[in-house]
């Protein structure tokens, strides 16, 4: 190749790169993907990133219609959504509902422990390459270097190579889901954290606020409605990153020294105020809390305790009767 | 055929020189840092986090890649960049399909492997051209713009800590060399993806536009 054709190739491939930002450059927005939308619906309002997108459709009783949203997320921190559904008719028929968007609320104006506090530790996919993989590596590098004559050859296998190990099948885990109950006695506030990996299905279109782990990775939103007259499904899907959803319950759970209106634990662990922990066993729904250390109570897992105020008493607790796989945990400060 | 084009095709046929062995050398030795990523146990590998293996691999492949090779002509010197990209392709994509896998967006994937890519190519195309044009220039200005950018960068970084707070120069410094803009892709989260991919590729147009002119008055100086 002269100087001339390779000063064209360099021209080239600076006008790919000046053209480059514009199409992959920018951060992946967060796609609002509605599946199977079944009127009749006559108007959407979609909320994300301090955003709102409203759309004006019109869906006749049993027509379907697929919508896919992207929405810009809001940079290094949670990024608040929600979905209203407008005046449908008849109103009995609205099986989509959700709360307005405005209800989320800002999440800067959570109390500052809150909004600090450690994620529930959702296991990461960092999949190993696997024999199949790493045996096309070897043969892709062992090929190439026979080629190193014609390199340009060389380079054509490598690129065939690298295709193949890209689209090579690999199986796909499924992740539990992690619910931690983080309170504020002083404040009054309550958040259900909830936490998974790949997507969160959330049971009920509501507004709250996600995070995604990395922030790069591209989510987007399911919306769908149940079989028949079940409720609305929210899903969450964020391949292979993991994905946090942080609302506020419909129901405060009831707590405090003297009573347990919440749920059955299977121990609990109280931090008083001077720092010491106390692991106090078992703390049955109805119950006062125990006040002795139970032997053989345990440490509550580290990242539980990561990150919360000191100099005021909490309680940190997991709960009895979750799911397989899952785990329900709890965190109070000011107990 | 003029006497300058088509070096490969004079080179096929021809026994391998000690400087093809030696980039030989070097390419190998790029496979077997840029592999070490993805092959970490699982232990050493929760040291690394969320960063990205696409950007910790296309690390070695863009410092060696332009490293400056020793003139021996115009007749001798061969474009061996393909050969380097042919190696490089698919590890980088085992790489790529790790974060893919982990999370991490299509959009910065892609970012990350243009930018590294096209870095890879035009390093590599300006050194051949610098190693027919036998360019003496060309071992400096590979060494500030791979190598001395990112060094100054992490030596402002160091020295204002603390007394001046964060410089805005030193960032700059590291984004505009293709091996600082990798190292802040390699963190996702913290990363501007625009100019990683925009800054480091205009500058190494620049060099290699600079290098290829300067190479043609060589080649036109010494009759070839």
């Amino acid at each position: 190749m002269s100087a001339k054709r390779g000063a064209l190739l360099a021209c080239a491939l600076a006008a790919l790169t000046f053209l480059a930002p514009v199409a992959w450059g920018l951060q992946s927005p967060v796609e609002v993907h509605l599946a199977e939308l079944e009127g009749p619906i006559e108007g959407l309002c979609l909320s994300a990133g301090g955003l709102e997108t409203k759309l004006e459709i019109s869906l006749a009783a049993g027509e379907v219609r697929r919508l896919r949203v992207p929405i810009a997320p809001s940079p290094g921190a949670s990024t608040s959504l929600g979905a209203e559904f407008s005046e449908v008719d008849p109103p009995a028929s609205a099986r989509l509902a959700g709360r307005a968007p405005e209800q989320a609320g800002d999440w800067s104006a959570l109390p500052i422990n809150m909004q600090g506090r450690s994620l529930p530790p959702v296991q990461r996919t960092r999949p190993a390459p696997g024999s199949l993989r790493l045996a096309l590596l070897a043969a892709a590098m062992i090929l190439v270097l026979g080629l190193r004559r014609r390199p340009w050859l060389a380079a054509l296998c490598g690129s065939a190579f690298a295709i193949v190990v890209l689209l090579a099948p690999a199986p796909v885990d499924a992740s539990p889901v992690m619910r931690v109950l983080e309170g504020d006695r002083t404040a009054g506030r309550w958040l259900e954290v909830l936490g998974s990996r790949d997507r969160l299905e959330l049971g009920r279109a509501e507004s709250g606020w996600m995070r995604t782990l990395p922030s790069t990775s591209e989510a987007y939103i399911e919306l769908a409605e149940g079989e028949g007259t079940g409720p609305e499904v929210m899903t969450i899907c964020a391949p292979g990153a993991r994905v946090f959803y942080m609302r506020e319950p419909r129901v405060q759970p009831d707590l405090g020294r003297q009573h347990n209106a919440h749920a059955d634990f299977q121990s609990v662990w109280v931090r008083e105020p001077g720092g010491v922990l106390e692991g106090l066993g078992p703390w049955r729904r109805g119950d006062p809390c125990p006040t002795t250390p139970a032997p053989g109570a345990g440490s509550p897992p580290g990242w539980l305790l990561a990150a919360v105020p000191q100099g005021v008493p909490i309680l940190l607790g997991v709960e009895a009767g979750a799911a397989e796989g899952s785990q329900e945990w709890l965190r109070l400060v000011g107990f | 055929m003029s006497p300058t084009a088509d070096a490969e095709a004079v080179f096929e046929g021809t026994p391998p020189s000690l400087a093809g062995f030696r980039e030989l050398g070097l390419f190998i030795l790029a496979w077997g840092l840029s592999i070490l990523p993805i092959l970490l146990p699982e232990r050493a590998a929760l040291s690394l986090g969320d960063s990205s293996r696409l950007a910790l691999v296309w690390i070695p492949w863009v410092a060696l890649i332009g490293w400056p090779a020793p003139a021996e002509g115009a007749r001798n010197t061969r474009r061996s960049w393909p050969l380097a990209l042919g190696l490089a392709l698919p590890v980088t994509a085992l790489a790529a399909w790790i974060d893919a896998r982990s999370g991490l967006g299509r959009g910065a994937l892609e970012a990350t492997y243009l930018g590294a890519a096209l870095s890879a190519i035009l390093l590599g195309e300006a050194r051949y051209q610098a190693a027919r044009g036998g360019l003496a220039i060309y071992a400096p200005l590979w060494f500030v713009t791979v190598a001395g950018l990112p060094a100054l960068a992490a030596s402002i970084s160091w020295g204002v800590r603390g007394e001046l707070g964060t410089s805005g120069l030193a960032p700059w410094l590291a984004s505009v060399a293709p091996l600082g803009a990798l190292w802040e892709n390699v963190h996702p989260d913290h990363s501007p993806w625009h100019a990683a991919l925009f800054c480091p590729s205009t500058l190494l147009c620049v060099v290699i536009c600079a290098t290829m002119t300067a190479a043609r008055q060589a080649r036109k100086g010494a009759g070839l």
